[in-house]
């Protein structure tokens, strides 16, 4: 049989880990199930190293892999290794963040019925590798800003700039970089007096506007 | 990279202060691991004491051996190192969540540099941990957690910096806007800025090493 979908549950208890692998083999013994339980001391808790190592295995063997983690770091944990991988030339991977243990049964059942399409009825399923967190763009706002300082943008004045940016939710950038950080204004290596062109994001984006203005004339 | 010249008076953050802050963090935390305990049990299962403590355990060790090779080493080699010892032997979210902090930090220096940290520096290491807290503990600000101590932090070392301080001073503005706000939230009192400020305060227990 070519085992196509894989399913890695996580646990912080090596005991339930296995557990429910082996009622999930029971409900379904087609599908591969593989289990990180407990931390590398035999204790509750989380082993991010056997995680990484156990999804390294099953995404080289598998087109398609679930994941259970049950709770806190175990959660943190397969996200973090997903964020972390590199994109493209491995299998999905889809962390399920239904209800541990109903989610999984569901999971099973669904597969064996060879329905994997109806899949997202299960839980919210989310594609990791893809998630973007960030501020709406639909609320973008572009503007052209004359920055007066004299002596150009050095230490002083962008610490200036960025403490008053950081003020607000919003995603700015100034001249295409996060203008919340004081290296990324720095390297722009603004000599002199100058123009520079401002894309805000965010709910707050008009008052980061009118602020700035202001923020500029008392300087 | 941005390298500054401290005044004589001025201690130097070079990788051999950063080796050292590090490893003078698990004494640190080891001293107060109960404290935090207990005020993680206010919030959560009551071992961020223990986790920080045999995370911080292993980063000395690593440490410590990177001091004593013969190679010099730089800023790269002490914040992955110890990135990845906390990742690896920090139980619960904290080792990851610190630890990712960590490996961000390393990103920002090339392996084998030698510079030392001017305060432009200090304010973007303790910009990256906010940014870093935001997306991987997927938190917010004013939610009493880690990341409004590392904020604290950022705008305390930028303040500094706007009044043309250097390197130590603005890690010292730092430092000092952590404590104003544990005196301000002490009531509630969370886990995970007090061990912020407890690895902030190491850094500055090393300078003087």
């Amino acid at each position: 049989m070519n085992q196509t979908s894989a399913i890695l549950i996580v646990s912080h208890s090596h005991d339930l880990a296995l557990g429910m692998s082996k009622i999930l083999r029971s409900l379904n013994p087609d599908v591969r199930i593989e289990y990180c339980g407990g931390n590398n001391r035999g204790g509750l808790g989380t082993d991010p190293q056997a995680i990484a190592s156990a999804l390294q295995n099953l995404t080289s063997n598998v087109t398609e892999c679930y994941v259970l983690a049950d709770m806190g770091s175990a959660r943190f944990c397969v996200q973090e290794i997903l964020d972390a991988r590199p994109r493209g030339g491995i299998g999905r991977i889809n962390l399920l963040t239904g209800p541990f243990f109903e989610s999984a049964i569901e999971l099973v059942t669904k597969l064996k019925a060879n329905n994997e399409s109806g899949l997202g009825g299960i839980a919210e399923t989310i594609n990791l590798g893809s998630e973007k967190l960030g501020a709406d763009k639909s609320q973008t706002i572009t503007r052209n800003v004359y920055l007066p300082f004299s002596d150009g943008l050095h230490a002083r004045p962008a610490a200036g700039l960025v403490q008053f940016f950081s003020q607000f939710d919003a995603e700015i950038s100034l001249q295409g970089v996060d203008a919340k950080s004081i290296l990324e204004l720095l390297k722009l290596q603004i000599l002199q007096p100058q123009q520079v062109e401002l894309e805000i994001s965010g709910t707050d984006a008009d008052q980061v506007v009118s602020g700035l203005e202001e923020y500029l004339k008392q300087l | 990279m941005m390298t500054a010249v401290g005044t004589q008076e001025e201690p130097r953050l070079d990788a051999r202060w950063a080796s050292s802050w590090f490893q003078t963090c698990h004494r640190t935390i080891k001293k107060n691991r109960l404290v935090l305990d207990e005020l993680d049990a206010n919030q959560g299962d009551g071992d961020h004491g223990d986790n920080l403590c045999a995370g911080f355990e292993d980063t000395e060790k690593r440490l410590h051996e990177l001091s004593g090779l013969s190679v010099e080493f730089g800023f790269y080699d002490v914040f992955s190192t110890v990135g990845m010892s906390l990742y690896a032997n920090c139980g619960g979210i904290s080792g990851p969540l610190y630890g990712s902090v960590f490996l961000a930090w390393a990103e920002l220096f090339q392996p084998g540099t030698h510079e030392s940290l001017d305060a432009p520096v200090v304010c973007e290491l303790f910009y990256l941990a906010t940014k870093n807290l935001k997306v991987r503990g997927r938190v917010s600000l004013g939610e009493n957690t880690m990341l409004d101590a590392w904020w604290a932090a950022y705008q305390g070392a930028l303040q500094v910096c706007i009044e043309s301080g250097q390197g130590y001073a603005a890690l010292q503005g730092g430092v000092h806007a952590v404590t104003e706000l544990i005196e301000k939230t002490r009531p509630a009192l969370n886990a995970g800025v007090y061990s912020t400020s407890l690895i902030l305060q190491s850094a500055l227990v090393a300078v003087t090493k």
